[in-house]
This record gives C-alpha cells, sequence and structure tokens, in this order.
C-alpha cells in the first residue's frame, strides 16, 4: 500500500495533516512511542492516536543486520542509516551516506534517514535520491538541535526540496524544541527525548526541563504527579518517565490545537522565550529564511493575530506585507492630499471612535472634493495601511500591545514604507498624529498637524488645512477602492484586468456589462472571483492553476494540477484552467509550488466551476 | 569503503609522526585458563610494527606508535631477562604489536632462537603468538611447531563474523574466508588459534555491538579456534576511534555488556572465554558508571580465570543503579542518531 502524507493546512511551513501508513491514517504532527514488542523486529512506534496496539512503523534497529532481511512486502517500516554519527569528519560522512543510500535504493515507499545532517551539502545529495520517500528521519537529533543556524539550514533544505507528501520526522527532538521544528514543518516526533530527561533526572515542563533533585514540588497533575513529591520521584525514574511521557504527548497535541487555530507561529514565540535555542533559530528562520517561511503562510485567517513580542514583526505575513505594498500596491491616482493618521485598537480602524471623528473633520474641510484626499494609518508592526487595505488579512484582525514606545526597528519600518509611499503617491502629506508618530512623520517629510489629536482645536486645525491645501483644486472623481485591493491581492496592476471601463460596484460585489466579477469577502478583506472575473484575469497570467482534467467535483486535487503559479499562497483566490479554458475559481489550499509537487491531498476548493 | 581508509592514513601519518621515546621490551604475569587457572606471563617485543598498521591499519590500534625496529640481539638479550623473571609460568604469551611470521617484524632466525630459549624452561605448557592470516603460511607454521616444544597457539584479530562491518568499521584489511583459510592452515599443522573478537567496533551500537560480539564469537568457535578473547574496544591515541571518541561519537563498550556477551556465549561455546579489558574503569575504556566497574571488570576477570559463570551471575545480582540506564541505551541508541556520547553513563 502506498504510504504519503496530506497536508491538510499550513502555517508556515507548519502544517496539520494525515499521515497515510499502509492502511492506518494518523493525523499530523504527532508523537511516536517507542514500543517494544515480541517479534523478530526490535522497536516499533506506536503513534500517539492509537488506543489499541497499532503498529503504524516497524524500525529495523540495525543497519548491519539489513543483509538478513527480506524486501518490500514488508509493512511500511524506517531504514536504519549507516549510523556514522553527527559530528564526525566530512570524508566519514560521504562515505555514510554512501552506504546509506545503496540500502534505502533497494527499499523505496518506506521511511529513510537523512544523513549526515552536519554537511548541508550531503542533504541536498541524500534528498534527490530520498526526496519522494514518503518518510523522511532527520539524523543528529540532539546534536542537531543544539546548533539552531545548522538545523535551520537543514531542516528548511530538506522541507524545500522534499516532496509535500513526505512525513519529516525529528527523532530525539528536544521536548522544548518541539514547537519551532514543527513550525518548520516536522511531522513526527517521538518519546526518546522522555526517556533521555528521565535518565537524566529532568523533569519535563512545558517551559524547559527541571533538575529533579532541585525541586520543591511538582507542579503538575499528571497521573504521575498527583499527590506526589519529587522525592517519590527518584528511585528506578518509572514515575518520571510517565510525566516527561505525559508532557511531551500534551506539547504534541497543543500544536496541533494551535495549527487549528492558525496560532502556531505565536505558540512558537511563546515557547521558544522559554529556550535559547529555540529563541536563536525562530529568530535565525525569521530574519534569514523568511521566504520558506512566506511561501507556506495563508493569506487570511479569521484567527486575531497577536503580535506581542519582537519576534511578532518578523512574522511571514507582516514581512509579505511590507513587501506587497513595496512592490504590488500603488497610491490612486488623482489624489492630491495624504492624510497620515494613527491606528486604533478597534478594526477596522474606520469602525473606531478616533477615525470616526477624523473621517467628520476630514470630510467637513474637503466637502466636495472629499475624493482628492487619501488616508494612511501608521501602525506597528505591519508599518503602513492605506484606507482601503484596513480590511485586508492582517490588517483588518490583529493586536498589540500598545505603550507608546516604540523600537527602532518598528520606526525604521514605519518611515521607510510611508517614504515610499509619499514617493509614490507625489502629494502633499497632511500628518494628523501625536507621540512616537510625530517622529516619523517628520522623518518622512510630512505637514504636522496639532499634538493633542483628539482636542477639538487640534480637528478644527486639521479640517481647516485640509479645505486650503484643496483650495485650489477641481473635484474629481471618486476614487474606485478595490484596485488598490486587487493589485495588494494578485500583483501590480491587477485591477486594469479584473475592473475594465465600466465596472460598477453594488454593496461588496462588483459588476461588469451586468455580469458579476468579483466581491470583496468581509472575513478577509480579500476579492473572491466570479467565473467572469476568472476570465478576466486569465489574461493577466497569474494565480492560474492548471488542471490536467476538468475538475469533476467541488475539489481540485493536487494529482489534478499539471501547474500552478509559484505566486500562489494557501488561501489564495486562483483561477482554475483547463485547455486554455477557464473551469473554476476558488481558494487554494496550498502554495502553487506544493500543489504541482504534491500527489495526494487537496489543492483547491472550487467556488465556482463549470 | 573509499573514504574511511583516507582518513584512517590522515590520522595514522599524523601519530607516527609525534617523536616518541624507543619502547622497551615489557613483561608481566596474570592470572589465565588452560584446562584450569594458571599463571600466565606476558611479553611484549617492540618490532618494526604491523604492516598494516604502519600503511594505515584499523580504526581502533594504536599498537604501530609502541613499535620499534630493535635488533635482534638486543631483542634476544631482553628476551632472556624477562624469561628469567617471569618465573613459573605455565603459558607465555608473547606479542609483538603485529604479526609474529611477518619476517619484516621478526625474522625467522630470531623466532627459532626465542623458541629456543622458551624450550629451556620446562613448565612452559603453551606459547602463544599473534599474527594476521596473511602470514599463517603452511611452511611457516610448520617451521614453528617443529622447533617449539610447548604447544604453539596463534592468536587472530578475527574482530567479527561480519566481512561488511570487519571492512566498514573496521578496516581490517581480510576476510572470513582467509581467516578460515588460516585457521584450517594452523589446525593441520597442530597449531591452535585463539580468535580475538572485537566488542564494539566503531558505528556500532551498543546492542550492535553485543549481538556482533556473540555472533562472531560463536562463528569463530564454528570455524575452529580453540579459545575466544573478547576484546572491547580502547581508545588508543592517534586512531580513528579517538577522533570519534572525541566529537563524542564513540564510546567504548560498557562492562555490563561484556558481562551479557559472555553469559550469551555460555551455551553455545565450548572453549575458553576469555576477557581482559585494557583499560577498564576508564574512560578510554570498557567502563560503568563509574561506582561498580572494579566489582564488575574483579568478576569478568574471574570468570576468565576460571570460566566459573557464578562470578557473572552474583555480579548481577548485585546491580547498580546504571544497569537501567545500560538497558535504556539497548532499546534507543542508534536511532539515526549515532552513538550515545559517555556522559549518560557517568550521571
Amino acid at each position: 500500500m502506498d504510504s504519503y502524507l496530506e497536508t491538510i493546512k499550513h502555517q508556515g511551513p507548519g502544517r496539520l495533516g494525515k499521515f497515510h501508513i499502509d492502511e492506518h491514517v494518523v493525523p499530523t504532527p504527532n508523537f511516536f512511542h517507542f514500543t517494544r514488542l515480541p517479534g523478530r523486529h526490535d522497536l516499533y512506534l506506536a503513534d500517539l492516536d492509537s488506543k489499541t496496539k497499532k503498529r503504524p512503523v516497524v524500525y529495523d534497529s540495525s543497519f548491519f543486520d539489513l543483509e538478513k532481511q527480506d524486501s518490500n512486502t514488508e509493512p511500511f517500516r524506517l531504514l536504519p542509516d549507516f549510523p556514522s554519527g553527527f559530528d564526525v569528519p566530512r570524508g566519514i560522512a560521504e562515505e555514510a551516506l554512501r552506504e546509506t543510500l545503496l540500502v534505502a535504493e533497494k527499499y523505496p515507499g518506506h521511511g529513510a534517514v537523512v544523513t549526515p545532517t552536519r554537511y548541508p551539502s550531503l542533504v541536498l545529495e541524500a534528498l534527490k535520491h530520498l526526496g519522494r520517500y514518503p518518510l523522511l528521519a532527520v539524523s543528529g537529533g540532539e546534536k542537531l538541535a543544539s546548533n539552531p543556524r545548522l538545523l535551520v539550514e537543514v531542516i528548511s533544505l530538506i522541507r524545500g526540496a522534499a516532496s509535500p507528501n513526505t512525513a519529516l520526522y525529528y527523532p530525539y527532538a528536544p521536548v522544548a524544541m518541539f514547537p519551532i521544528l514543527a513550525y518548520m514543518g516536522v511531522d513526527l516526533f517521538d518519546s526518546a527525548h522522555a526517556f533521555l530527561a528521565s535518565i537524566r533526572g529532568e523533569y519535563i515542563t512545558e517551559s524547559g526541563n527541571r533538575n529533579l533533585r532541585k525541586m520543591r514540588e511538582l507542579p503538575c497533575s499528571c497521573g504521575a504527579c498527583r499527590g506526589a513529591e519529587p522525592r517519590d520521584f527518584l528511585g528506578d525514574g518509572k514515575a518520571l518517565l510517565k510525566h516527561n511521557l505525559s508532557v511531551a504527548k500534551a506539547m504534541v497535541i497543543q500544536i496541533r490545537e494551535a495549527l487549528r487555530e492558525d496560532r502556531l507561529r505565536e505558540y512558537v514565540e511563546e515557547k521558544a522565550s522559554n529556550d535559547p535555542k529555540a529563541m536563536a533559530a525562530l529568530r535565525i528562520l525569521s530574519l534569514e529564511k523568511w521566504r520558506f517561511l512566506e511561501e507556506y503562510a495563508p493569506v487570511s485567517s479569521p484567527t486575531i493575530q497577536r503580535y506581542v513580542s519582537q519576534e511578532s514583526y518578523n512574522r511571514p505575513e507582516v514581512k509579505r506585507w511590507h513587501q506587497r505594498l513595496r512592490e504590488r500596491y500603488s497610491p490612486p491616482d488623482n489624489v492630491k492630499l495624504t492624510i497620515i493618521l494613527p491606528c486604533s485598537a478597534r478594526k477596522p480602524y474606520s469602525k473606531s471612535r478616533s477615525h470616526r471623528m477624523f473621517r467628520r473633520y476630514i470630510r467637513r474641510g474637503a466637502g466636495d472634493k472629499l475624493s482628492l484626499v487619501h488616508e494612511v494609518v501608521l501602525t506597528s508592526p505591519l508599518g503602513l495601511v492605506p484606507r482601503e487595505l484596513e480590511g485586508v488579512f492582517p490588517a483588518g484582525s490583529y493586536d498589540i500591545p500598545v505603550t507608546g514606545h516604540w523600537s527602532e526597528e518598528e520606526k525604521t519600518v514605519c518611515i521607510d514604507l510611508l517614504k515610499d509611499y509619499l514617493r509614490k503617491s507625489g502629494t502633499h502629506a497632511l500628518a494628523h498624529v501625536d507621540g512616537v508618530y510625530r517622529d516619523i512623520c517628520m522623518e518622512a517629510g510630512a505637514e504636522l498637524g496639532q499634538e493633542d489629536i483628539l482636542s477639538k482645536s487640534a480637528l478644527e486645525h486639521l479640517s481647516r488645512r485640509v479645505a486650503e491645501i484643496l483650495e485650489d483644486y477641481e473635484p474629481g472623481t471618486p476614487y474606485f477602492e478595490a484596485r488598490g485591493i486587487c493589485d495588494y491581492q494578485f500583483g501590480p496592476r491587477a485591477w486594469s484586468w479584473l475592473f475594465p471601463q465600466g465596472t460598477t460596484r453594488k454593496g461588496r460585489a462588483f459588476y461588469h456589462q451586468g455580469e458579476q466579477v468579483a466581491a470583496i469577502n468581509p472575513a478577509t478583506g480579500l476579492l473572491a472571483l466570479t467565473l467572469k472575473g476568472g476570465e478576466l484575469l486569465l489574461g493577466y497570467g497569474r494565480y492560474l492553476v492548471e488542471a490536467s482534467i476538468r475538475p469533476p467535483s467541488g475539489n481540485l486535487f493536487c494529482v489534478g494540477v499539471k501547474d500552478a503559479g509559484e505566486e500562489i499562497r494557501p488561501g489564495d483566490e486562483v483561477v482554475v484552467v483547463y485547455n486554455d479554458e477557464v473551469v473554476g475559481v476558488g481558494r487554494a489550499a496550498l502554495s502553487g509550488r506544493e500543489m504541482t509537487e504534491a500527489e495526494h491531498g487537496l489543492a483547491v476548493n472550487l467556488r465556482h466551476r463549470r | 569503503m573509499r573514504a574511511f581508509p583516507g582518513e584512517i592514513r590522515r590520522i595514522r601519518q599524523r601519530g607516527l609522526a609525534r617523536k616518541r621515546k624507543a619502547p622497551k621490551t615489557i613483561w608481566w604475569r596474570e592470572r589465565d585458563y588452560l584446562e584450569g587457572e594458571v599463571k600466565a606471563g606476558v611479553l611484549i617485543l617492540p618490532t618494526r610494527g604491523c604492516a598494516w598498521g604502519l600503511a594505515g591499519g584499523c580504526a581502533m590500534c594504536g599498537y604501530v606508535y609502541d613499535s620499534f625496529p630493535t635488533p635482534p640481539d638486543r631483542l634476544l638479550t631482553d628476551f632472556k631477562k624477562a624469561m628469567d623473571e617471569l618465573g613459573d609460568v605455565e603459558y607465555l604469551k608473547i606479542f609483538n604489536s603485529g604479526s609474529f611470521f611477518d619476517p619484516r617484524e621478526i625474522d625467522r632466525e630470531t623466532s627459532y632462537r626465542i623458541f629456543d630459549e622458551i624450550n629451556r624452561h620446562p613448565r612452559i605448557r603453551r606459547v602463544q603468538v599473534e599474527a594476521r592470516p596473511e602470514y599463517l603460511d603452511r611452511q611457516a607454521l610448520r617451521g614453528a611447531a617443529e622447533r617449539l616444544t610447548p604447544q604453539l597457539e596463534v592468536g587472530i584479530g578475527f574482530e567479527t563474523v561480519s566481512d561488511y562491518i570487519r571492512e566498514k568499521c573496521i578496516n581490517k584489511g581480510f576476510t572470513i574466508e582467509d581467516f578460515k583459510r588460516a585457521v584450517k592452515t594452523c589446525i593441520k599443522e597442530g597449531v591452535e588459534v585463539k580468535a580475538y573478537i572485537l566488542v564494539k567496533p566503531p558505528f556500532l551500537t551498543e546492542k550492535e555491538g553485543i549481538q556482533d560480539a556473540v555472533r562472531s564469537g560463536y562463528a569463530a568457535y564454528k570455524y575452529g579456534a580453540s579459545r575466544i578473547s573478547l576484546n572491547p574496544v580502547a581508545v588508543h591515541r592517534d586512531t580513528l576511534v579517538e577522533e570519534l571518541w572525541k566529537r563524542r561519537e564513540y564510546a567504548p563498550p560498557w562492562l555490563w555488556s561484556l558481562v551479557k556477551i559472555l553469559r550469551d556465549l555460555r551455551e553455545k561455546v565450548h572453549a575458553p572465554l576469555l576477557c581482559h579489558p585494557t583499560g577498564a574503569g576508564k574512560a578510554r575504556g570498557a567502563h560503568n558508571c563509574g561506582r561498580c566497574d572494579s566489582r564488575v571488570y574483579k568478576a569478568i576477570v574471574n570468570f576468565s580465570a576460571t570460566q566459573k559463570y557464578e562470578y557473572l551471575d552474583k555480579v548481577l545480582e548485585t546491580g547498580c543503579a546504571c544497569y537501567e540506564v545500560w538497558r535504556t541505551q539497548l532499546i534507543l541508541e542508534g536511532f539515526a542518531q549515532g552513538i550515545f556520547p559517555d556522559d549518560l553513563r557517568r550521571l
């Protein structure tokens, strides 16, 4: 039977999935428990969820015994590697890889070990041979995990080069590293660390391992800890092991829950703050591998994103926002005045009390020339939010701790984006802001209004200045607000394809020649296409999924995807094409590259099809 | 394996370049077993050194660094002196850190003069020398056996029954067929064979080390060896094993593993089982947690000298807290991880 992993959803490279092993289906991320069962194999890996003694993975514990074993008809198993170790001279590493591949290549369809991970170039070489195996185990375990830079390098390399249907297994992962590893795309963990910690007298907690001998109380109410004291745990270590295993399993369940609720990244940030190695890995990953993270990061989420720490500023959707503002978005034409406003706690901003007030005074000053005014909002960590994008993820649904204190990094992001915007817009900029915002606006060359922004005097000043600046201009035509969203979503000047001359708006929907082309999805702030819209966008040449069959149902599966744009991200609106004809529009479940490479799992959820 | 010998050669050249004093002939007495416990004498003759070892050699072996071309006359003078001092030993073991029958190490004439000297000591019942299979031809063996009055025994570093491990992990440079041929020749010439089994070659986990030693001991016995000697790897300077050990990618076997191997071989091998771990209890030798090492070591040595399993049974009964650690290691080790370093043992 075929074994493969099917991705259900992503958050960054981290994913919720189903691992099909022979006739078993194991939800992922998952936790493998080492079990010894009678029989000629030494070890089985039983997953967290099997209530009965199922045996999803058989592990051949000795590389040197393989010659005695028979081949492919066996149940799914993990083949061992030539056990050279992690920190070995390169010559030995090369030879170990050669030996490992010689064996692994006899057993396609089973699990294999990527070895040795000390040398990324050898990892790449291994992936050329093993990239399509249904399961890959990362060698090096604890040693690799203690080298965050190499860890990030190796895992992103494997995840990028292996098939999306390959489950990635990290044996011996320290429990503190489970979240960051899961975020990088590791699907399977095991009980080895819990065993080792027990031998070492370490009591695992969700926020790191403690020395049991120094503990006075047990801060846990698992079956082993309830009613027990630390000294009860000394001795044969069985109670300690029971506790350690329960924490490790709970961590994996927390990760799955976080994935379901779109807050894995948040969970990773939280857990990494307990562990310098995990934090180092997260920072290196966020700063140096953000494209790897971004490729798998969904374009929207129903969950409010909480940007609570410094690590949050480098989340992939934040960096994507910055990038798209620079590269895709352009300020509206025919605008003569840009008004800069501070953000509000309430989202979208325009629903907040402060913004309703600002806008009343702006309207009063602009009169019939309101279409000449464009508002932008300064905020951290997104930097800048043009008014028409305020409902777009994540601008429409984020929360930050508001203190009035900004880091230099936050300021710099804001200044750079504002400068870029003003350069493109070429208009006069009037800033109605207070506190730190004033430094930012001054730096970007904007005119500053009065400081006490909610005071009547400041607001009247705002009205007056708007009127004065617009004095010499004639009223213009109203700005078509969906243009900004369209460009942000599909690319520069995509609006000119989707919204030809004469497109009209009714509520959230857009019509061309009486036919609906698109509508704004209030949950994501992004455009949802109709088939007509898909046909219009076809000429733009992006966000296209080329199917190898006419989709027979509302779901297009990966096996039916011939090609897909590399710009497609999970959650993106895509146009499905078959034989040069638009046959459907819908939401991508995976990134373009992933749906092209994968052979199993859902690719596009079709909203309309023909 | 293409790259390992390259790595081994590099380390060997580095080691040989290190300046060292010319070693002397050394000797000592120890307990051993023939039909019962006997006093044995061990004699180490410095010679030019193992030809295979000088060219690179085995992953764990640093004996070549103790070798030095010694003039035959000097060798004989030393030998005579040693023989006088060793006194009433019944079993004499002569090691030259190479092959006794390689004429580049000990020429034929010198070896005969050594035998003549031995023949002057009527208490000696058995003499052991050591050699690689390629030097064990009929002529050399017949000459030696005829010249020597006591029973001649040749120690051969069989190491493992697996050609794969012998080649890839040890770089031994001969195959199982070479070994079998050498044993046959020995037996034909009335020479007995002591097979050396390497316990835990590099790259093997503790458990693989145990399994391999048990299989190999049994195989050597089946092929005709009349004595089986278990040699746990000790970390010699300037060897591949030392390189791995320093990088925490190799650890010598547990003493518990030796106990297990000896017990596992009990029913299978009807010949003396011998084990004199070098450097036992030290970081570079076979060791346990540090608390029970001398107790377990003594049990192994007592067993070797008497072949009485009660010593091993008793030490197991007494046990130690580290026994569970060892058992856990047998379950977990090797899972895409290589070898467990020592730190778990020393907790």
